[in-house]
């Protein structure tokens, strides 16, 4: 290991959370480099500040008289739009973090209310133009070109030069396509009869609603800086290329080309490598990866699976009919299946790949992060290191 | 030695269970005291992961006046500041979320700039620069740090707690630790 790849895995490290074998690799190479020592020996220290840390802290006043109040029903909520005035953030500003460091808090209570409300109208004229200027950047604009028949921005045709705006919506019809630069860092080909809004148009978040149709995006930023959002999941560039389709319903298809891309919707999330399909429904989200040149018989009971609580049947045809090129669709199942089945489809995975040295059944159906992290290094289903850091 | 140890936390865990008795039959004196008893942790909590001393109260209260609310369906089978400590967890976070919604919809971008010397550096002692650092992280990576570092949740409960895959809980628990470094090291 050179240092920058002992450096990534530092935090790790410290917190035993490394495989055996890049531990090993880790305390190799921390032995012959004086520098990665002392940035150790850095994390250490602020490991051991933080241990020191406070367990409790004393609120600034008495906060008792406003619970007691709340609970015996004598108060009434704050308005909304008061307390977000009051409670602005991006980030942390200055005068809270002076609060919290010199406890200046006032005590509550009426006569308080009076002295914030001058205090209130100067937040409110800041306010204001903050969000002026953040107006002004939200209104970030990606080139648009025609490149067949009249697609359209909004009720308008596009012309040479054309640009969309942050909330503006890009339609083409039957016949016509169109190509959307994404900011600086990729672009996306509009299909025929796709429907589709910008969102965000951030240095660190560039966004798109497909509302519905096909679009294929070519992305060559780090990853987590491009999104589409869709009625049934959000798809996340990894560092791809991909091809996504949503028909009238919501209903998605996602065809990974080059690179990873993950699909989310609320707690649910696929990771599709490039060859890989992932469906989406609404109301369920992604189901489960699979190649593309899977059996039907595969897919269909993957579907039912997915979707349609295909259950144990389901799962038993996916296992018969899965090969050792399937892993990819395997080790989504081996997390999304009840605990009961979960050994079953270890089984398989097992058969069709056998696992690394020092993975055993037991360690995995007990969820041992080493092993597993092992195993999926194993498959090649592991996430590159660098892409940790482009959070 | 061992059964010593047992005796003392069940002599606790009955002290507590009669204040919960009496909380939870509506005495709102037994109430404040264990409002006294708890307030400093769900306090440091709350002001660590918001950053904000003014919102941090209001949240206290917030968890103080939920945990009224639930207190029946406390059982006693964990201990009761756990059981404080989760409800604190659980109303930080949803309201974190919604912060997060809404600051999704002004912030630029997260970088060093949040940092300002002058504030860390006019400070007395380490631990509050620590303290000041830690306010100063960028939101997600810093509720991580905290429910991690300080708190001591694995990456596996705080994924479940907010929602996020393992590996960006680990993701954003390095770039924070390594974003302390440096502000720390200036």
């Amino acid at each position: 290991m050179n240092c920058l790849e002992v450096r990534t895995r530092l935090s790790d490290y410290i917190d035993h959370d490394l495989p055996s074998i890049e531990r090993q690799e880790v305390e190799q190479h921390l032995n012959q480099c004086e520098m990665c020592r002392q940035e150790l020996e850095r994390l250490l220290a602020l490991h051991s500040q933080v241990a020191s840390l406070a367990r409790e802290i004393s609120p600034p006043h008495d906060l008792w008289p406003g619970v007691e109040r709340r609970i015996a029903g004598e108060t009434v909520p704050e308005k909304k739009w008061l307390r977000l005035l009051r409670h602005r953030k991006n980030g942390v500003m200055k005068a809270d973090r002076k609060r919290i460091l010199l406890g200046s808090v006032p005590r509550e209570g009426q006569a308080v209310w009076v002295k914030r409300l001058i205090p209130a109208g100067i937040g409110l004229a800041i306010l204001a133009g903050v969000l002026l200027i953040l107006t002004r950047q939200e209104t970030a604009t990606w080139k648009v070109a025609r490149l067949e028949g009249t697609p359209k921005i909004g009720t308008g045709t596009i012309s040479n030069g054309a640009e969309l705006k942050v909330g503006e919506w890009l339609e083409t019809d039957a016949t016509s396509r169109a190509k959307l630069n994404v900011g600086l860092i990729g672009s996306v080909d509009v299909q025929p009869n796709t429907r589709l809004r910008l969102l965000q148009a951030k240095p660190t978040d560039h966004r798109l609603a497909l509302e519905h149709g096909t679009i294929q995006a070519s992305i060559w930023a780090p990853p987590r800086l491009f999104f589409v959002e869709t009625p049934s999941g959000t798809a996340v560039d990894l560092g791809c290329e991909y091809l996504l389709h949503v028909d009238e319903n919501g209903a998605g298809t996602l065809q990974v080309t080059s690179g990873w891309v993950a699909l989310k919707y609320g707690d649910r999330e696929s990771i599709i490598p490039a060859g890989a399909t992932c469906l989406t429904r609404p109301g369920q989200g992604p189901g489960t990866p699979f190649l593309e040149d899977a059996s039907e018989n595969f897919r269909a009971a993957l579907n039912k699976f997915d979707f349609e609580n295909g259950g144990v049947g389901a799962l038993h045809v996916i296992l018969t009919e899965a090969r050792n090129i399937d892993s990819i669709t395997l080790w989504h199942l081996f997390f999304r299946t009840p605990p009961a089945e979960r050994a079953t489809v270890y089984d398989r995975l097992a058969a069709l790949v056998p696992p690394p040295d020092g993975v055993t059944r037991e360690g995995m159906l007990q969820g041992n992060q080493e092993m597993i992290k092992a195993w999926q290094k194993h498959l090649n289903l592991g996430m590159k290191p660098w892409w940790r850091f482009w959070q | 030695m061992k059964e010593g140890f047992l005796e003392i936390r069940v002599a606790i865990s009955e002290a507590e269970l009669g204040l919960v008795h009496r909380v939870q039959k509506g005495d709102r004196w037994a109430f404040e005291q264990l409002y006294r008893q708890h307030v400093g942790r769900v306090y440091a909590l709350c002001l660590r992961i918001c950053a904000d001393s003014t919102h941090a109260e209001e949240l206290t209260q917030d968890v103080f006046v939920r945990v009224w609310e639930t207190i029946r369906s406390f059982r006693g089978e964990s201990a009761l500041s756990s059981w404080i400590h989760q409800v604190a967890v659980n109303v930080v976070l949803v309201d974190f979320r919604s912060q997060r919604r809404r600051e999704a919809r002004v912030r630029v971008v997260d970088d060093l700039s949040v940092y300002d010397q002058e504030e860390s550096s006019g400070l007395p002692g380490a631990r509050l620069d620590l303290e000041s650092a830690i306010a100063g992280l960028p939101p997600q990576a810093r509720a991580i740090f905290v429910l991690h570092d300080v708190e001591g949740y694995r990456h596996e409960e705080i994924s479940e707690l907010m929602g996020l895959a393992v590996g960006t809980s680990k993701a954003q628990l390095h770039r924070a630790r390594m974003l302390l470094k440096e502000v720390l090291e200036k």
